[in-house]
């Protein structure tokens, strides 16, 4: 009896203030999912299916020894902790806080703009009607301190993959937040629950193709992926700003482009692919836990754009297999001669559907 | 609670104005300057977010950052040397922070027992503002800046038909 009294007390106490703790939207949002817990998850299979994919075109196995039924996935976790007990070396002539610190700010930034995305229609930490610039100005943090790394190795593989980091910035930041403006013309709102109920007869991809086109180029030029993975060119530039780090500060800096995928895919989800559209289910499904119904509110709209983002970071990942590099110069000619006058295009298609709408 | 979460907010981001605007002048490594300058302007975008103007704070995240201090540290580390030039301004320091300190004092003590509520806009009430009655002033700016862009590309294309 006193066991029995003493479990209820303890849930009673501890682990009901907790779950209601972690059920906040500002709690749950920025740490579970999106944010912190399910990225590490996020990263580690990502990397596994991107071997794999890679394995698979290129007529080899891919991870496989480790964990032979599962497709040798446990191999990633195997890496992840060497990554995390490896010693860091600090080269000599290195700035030790900025080589220290930089990929700790790096990560921490990189997180920012996952605490903008909305779980459900209920269910965000951040109900801004700016939500969606909030999130896009919030990626733009993170190359600031890719530049500050790169200068504080003090090596010149370092040095020229961040400038060249530098470069691209320059050539896809306008096209970035240009090709999202004909998502917001069409639904007249920059948050992205007013956009994805706005999509519940048409997703944007339909609507205007041409600006999910340019978003998913712009992404794989924010995201260093293939074929502009150019700031981290491992035959050019061994692995550009990243090139003296080891250890768990490597494992930072690397998780940072996964991250910046992530985030990207799961606004392109939102804003291009429905959101958590098309389905319907009844408005609240119990249990109902501190006032969230947890299938309604959070798992079943979550799990949605979950989905769609991940097949949007696969195709990204999987374009590594069948596309060469770019060189730094043909980057940025077709991010300011092709990418922004399709962004400026795609605004144009949007105008004109809004007066043709205005005009029916 | 609340109110003890956005003092402490306030607080944090205060402090963290003041260190990193010392830390800008201060520094001796130009690279250090253009980071502390980037921190600064987040705690500044985080002010004005807690302020209420949710949309100076975007804006000051994606062209303050996001373009001017990324351009500012992209031009700064690929200085090798960095130039010394350490002018003695120990004189001036003295004379003009005095003055500053005395200007604003005179500027907010009547302030000093008023209380400020956060301002929350409706953008969309704004924009339609913008559109309804200051369409004028709209229609200029909109032309200034395709005339600057337009410069901008002819600019870029002079200097490739240069090179060829």
């Amino acid at each position: 009896m006193m066991a029995e009294d003493l479990v209820i007390q303890l849930i009673n106490e501890l682990l009901v203030p907790l779950f209601r703790f972690l059920l906040q939207p500002y709690i749950f949002v920025p740490l579970i999912y999106p944010g912190l817990l399910v990225v590490i998850v996020v990263i580690i299979f990502i990397l596994w299916l991107e071997r794999k994919i890679a394995g698979k075109v290129q007529l080899r196995y891919g991870p496989l020894y480790v964990s032979k039924r599962f497709g040798g996935i446990i191999q990633l976790i195997a890496d992840l902790l060497r990554y995390l007990f490896a010693e860091v070396l600090v080269p000599k002539g290195a700035d030790r806080f900025i080589f220290i610190f930089g990929p700790v700010l790096l990560f921490t930034s990189a997180l920012l703009p996952l605490s903008t995305i909305p779980v459900g229609p209920n269910y965000a930490a951040i109900t801004s009607e700016l939500s969606l610039l909030i999130s896009l100005s919030l990626l733009t943090i993170p190359p600031m301190f890719v530049l500050a790394m790169s200068w504080a190795s003090n090596n010149k593989f370092s040095f020229i993959g961040g400038l060249r980091e530098g470069y691209l910035m320059m050539a896809y930041e306008i096209s970035l937040f240009l090709s999202i403006l004909p998502m917001v013309i069409l639904f007249k709102s920059l948050s992205f629950i007013e956009i994805i109920e706005g999509q519940t007869a048409l997703w944007g991809i339909v609507l205007n193709p041409l600006a999910a086109i340019a978003f998913f180029i712009t992404m794989l030029y924010a995201t260093s992926k293939y074929p502009y993975e150019i700031a981290e060119a491992d035959t050019e530039v061994v692995c550009g700003p990243y090139t003296e780090y080891s250890g768990i500060l490597y494992g930072l800096s690397m998780g940072y482009a996964y991250i910046k995928t992530y985030a990207l895919s799961l606004i392109f989800a939102l804003i291009f692919l429905g959101g958590w559209n098309p389905i319907l289910w009844p408005a609240s499904l119990p249990p109902i836990w501190f006032g969230y119904s947890i299938p309604s509110d959070i798992l079943l709209p979550g799990l949605m754009v979950f989905i769609k983002a991940l097949i949007v970071m696969a195709f990204s990942v999987f374009l590594r297999t069948v596309y060469p590099r770019y060189r730094i110069d043909q980057a940025i000619k077709i991010g300011w001669h092709n990418l922004f006058t399709l962004s400026i295009v795609s605004v144009i298609i949007s105008v004109l559907i809004v007066m043709l709408k205005s005009v029916i | 609670m609340n109110e003890l979460i956005l003092l402490a907010s306030f607080s944090i981001l205060g402090i963290a104005l003041v260190v990193f605007a010392a830390s800008v002048v201060g520094q001796r490594s130009l690279v250090y300057s253009a980071l502390s300058l980037g921190l600064l302007g987040m705690a500044n975008a985080g002010l004005f977010a807690l302020l209420g103007y949710a949309f100076v704070a975007v804006f000051h995240l994606a062209v303050y950052i996001g373009a001017a201090v990324i351009f500012i540290l992209f031009s700064v580390t690929m200085f090798r040397e960095i130039p010394d030039v350490e002018v003695s301004t120990k004189i001036l320091t003295v004379i003009t922070v005095p003055l500053i300190a005395l200007i604003l004092i005179y500027i907010y003590l009547p302030y000093l027992n008023a209380t400020f509520k956060s301002q929350y806009f409706i953008y969309k009430e704004i924009s339609l503002l913008f559109v309804t009655r200051y369409w004028f002033p709209l229609v200029i700016t909109g032309l200034a800046l395709v005339t600057t862009l337009i410069e901008g590309i002819t600019l870029a294309r002079m200097e490739v038909e240069e090179d060829v």
